[in-house]
């Protein structure tokens, strides 16, 4: 009897220890990064690496100061707040009809969405770059926030319809016998009870398009680069710039990771269109 | 009687404005595609596009280069997939043990995936570097210190190693999730029935866990055909060409060699495999007896 007692106890601690052993092959290399960005440059390719050495914020005073990162994350705040507020404008109303319609056309519709997901980028960035070339719409933001779109939308209509699903009927048939409008229902009735799950599709949203690199590399040229390429700065001009490469990516990732935090709940669901749920 | 039908008439007119934005960046575009394949079309002379049928396939399927994204596409894929999901079985069957701390150690293992795939390429580029790097570091003591990005016998296997790093979080939490729904009482009647930890595992775990599987195979296929950031950052489809994948080929045919009619050839092409992939494994699958 003991004896198993102690077994069990024994494969808990070793689940655990398990667990602590991924935990730090997951974070580690996050907190190389940190610390790098830290360093003095002489420090960043010392040999052996240093685990010790005086911090410092001069990576960071120094990117901050050369004015490109400011345009750059100026530009990423800007277009990626502008998806956000475009799937909320167009795509929670859109959603909040896909789930209430009693129609055959609503299935397939779905899948045309589910279908959008898979898509490689590169197929439509191909003809949409093109497009681009003939409206002068390269290196402008309204370019990326369109090319961005063509993922944030159909993300967006597939998390929300899955939301409104959830919410019972009832609830807005007593709003109508009150007199009440189909929007105005939706509006008043319906979003406030599922405002959390549509804030985190907002920030998800936000995410995907501060995260998108293949299309900010190709349209973007001066005026609407992304801070997602601020690391090609450091890295194609002079590889020795490790400090400052570093503290570039601590910058890109910082709002992710805060961001990330709040979505935790709805990442999966939102990364596989609704296909699992947590 | 006369409200549902104006409830419904707005519930259409919610609709329509979505789609027509989807029509216009996503149809549309396609349309372009499928018809830009069909041109002698190249960027520096946009007014000179000559139509000439099939013949961009036709040299799609005779370009050695083609041939070469397509092998090295299919040793990433397959790559990502034989060193994910074994590990992400296991270490499902280890977490699913942990009650307590388990919303916790989610939340730990789940940086990498959030964070932009140019930021994970940046980080394991220094990890990689073979005279100042943590990776060398740690294996000098084992005589591998090893050119690990340089070496053209190595860089794909880096690559793998790294979209690890990357993407096990995902396959392991959407794992979980499905595993979570197995009720612990069917893994109970079978400790009584006196199976082991394999058996349970076996006969209970994988079978209940197809659905999740099929959709975490799914989406790591097909977001690893489209993987471009690590290539980018870390490799530029090289050494020479042993990291070109499709998606990188058609990247460098577009916006290096300003051949857009051979390139949309290649995005018709891994469209059409992406589609195939995804019919292939949701059908295999709905086969194998699975509910979802």
């Amino acid at each position: 009897m003991n004896k198993s007692i102690f077994k069990r106890r024994l494969s808990k601690f070793g689940c655990y220890a398990v667990a602590v052993i991924l935990i730090i092959f997951f974070l580690l290399p996050i907190y190389y990064v940190f610390s790098m960005s830290l360093m003095h440059d002489v420090d960043t390719f010392a040999y052996p690496p240093k685990f010790i050495f005086s911090p410092t914020f001069d990576n960071y005073v120094k990117i901050f100061n050369d004015g490109v990162l400011n345009k750059n994350l100026i530009n990423s705040v800007i277009i990626s707040t502008a998806c956000v507020l475009m799937g909320l404008l167009v795509g929670t109303p859109a959603s909040y009809a896909l789930s209430r319609l009693r129609s055959k056309a609503v299935p397939g519709l779905m899948f045309f969405i589910l279908v959008v997901r898979l898509i490689p980028p590169m197929s439509m960035l191909l003809p949409i770059f093109s497009m681009y070339v003939k409206m002068n719409l390269i290196d402008t933001r309204v370019g990326l926030i369109v090319l961005d779109l063509t993922f944030v939308l159909p993300l967006n209509v597939w998390m929300q319809k899955t939301f409104f699903d959830g919410v019972p009927r009832e609830m807005e048939e007593a709003a109508e016998i009150d007199g009440a409008s189909t929007l105005q229902t939706m509006i008043l009735v319906v979003i406030p009870l599922i405002a959390q799950a549509i804030v985190a599709t907002a920030i998800f949203s936000w995410i995907q398009a501060w995260n998108e690199y293949l299309f900010s590399l190709v349209i973007t040229r001066m005026n609407a680069k992304t801070i997602i390429m601020a690391v090609n700065n450091y890295i194609s001009f002079d590889e020795m710039h490790w400090g400052e490469l570093a503290a570039s990516a601590v910058v890109i990732c910082l709002p992710v990771l805060v961001f990330s935090i709040f979505v935790r709940k709805y990442l999966i669901s939102g990364m596989t269109a609704g296909g699992v749920k947590e | 009687m006369r409200s549902k039908i104006a409830q419904k008439r707005t519930l259409w007119l919610m609709l329509l404005p979505c789609f027509l934005v989807l029509v216009v960046i996503i149809i549309v575009p396609l349309v372009n595609l499928f018809r830009y394949s069909l041109y002698n079309y190249k960027l520096a002379n946009p007014n000179g596009m000559i139509y000439r049928g099939l013949k961009n396939y036709q040299k799609v399927f005779r370009d050695k280069e083609f041939i070469n994204s397509l092998s090295v596409t299919g040793r990433y894929v397959l790559g990502v997939l034989i060193t994910q999901v074994p590990v992400a079985l296991l270490l499902i069957e280890t977490l699913s043990n942990i009650k307590r701390g388990s919303g916790l150690i989610k939340s730990l293992i789940m940086p990498p995936m959030v964070v932009p795939g140019v930021v994970a390429a940046v980080i394991w580029r220094l990890l990689y570097n073979p005279s100042t790097g943590l990776i060398n570091f740690f294996l000098s003591p084992l005589g591998l210190q090893h050119a690990w990005l340089a070496d053209p016998k190595t860089t794909l296997a880096s690559l793998v190693m790294v979209d690890f790093w990357q993407n096990t979080p995902f396959l392991i939490l959407v794992l979980l999730a499905g595993r979570s729904t197995i009720s612990d009482d069917l893994y109970e009647a079978g400790r009584i029935d006196g199976a082991n930890g394999f058996q349970l595992f076996r006969h209970i775990t994988l079978p209940l866990l197809q659905g999740s599987l099929m959709i975490g195979i799914l989406f790591r296929i097909i977001d690893s055909l489209k993987g471009f950031a690590h290539i980018s950052v870390m490799t530029s489809g090289g050494p020479g060409n042993v990291t070109t994948t499709i998606n990188y080929y058609a990247y460098k045919m577009a916006f290096n060699y300003t051949d857009i009619g051979y390139s949309s050839a290649l995005g018709v092409i891994m469209l059409l495999i992406t589609v195939m992939i995804a019919v292939i494994l949701v059908k295999g699958f709905s086969m194998g007896g699975s509910k979802k």
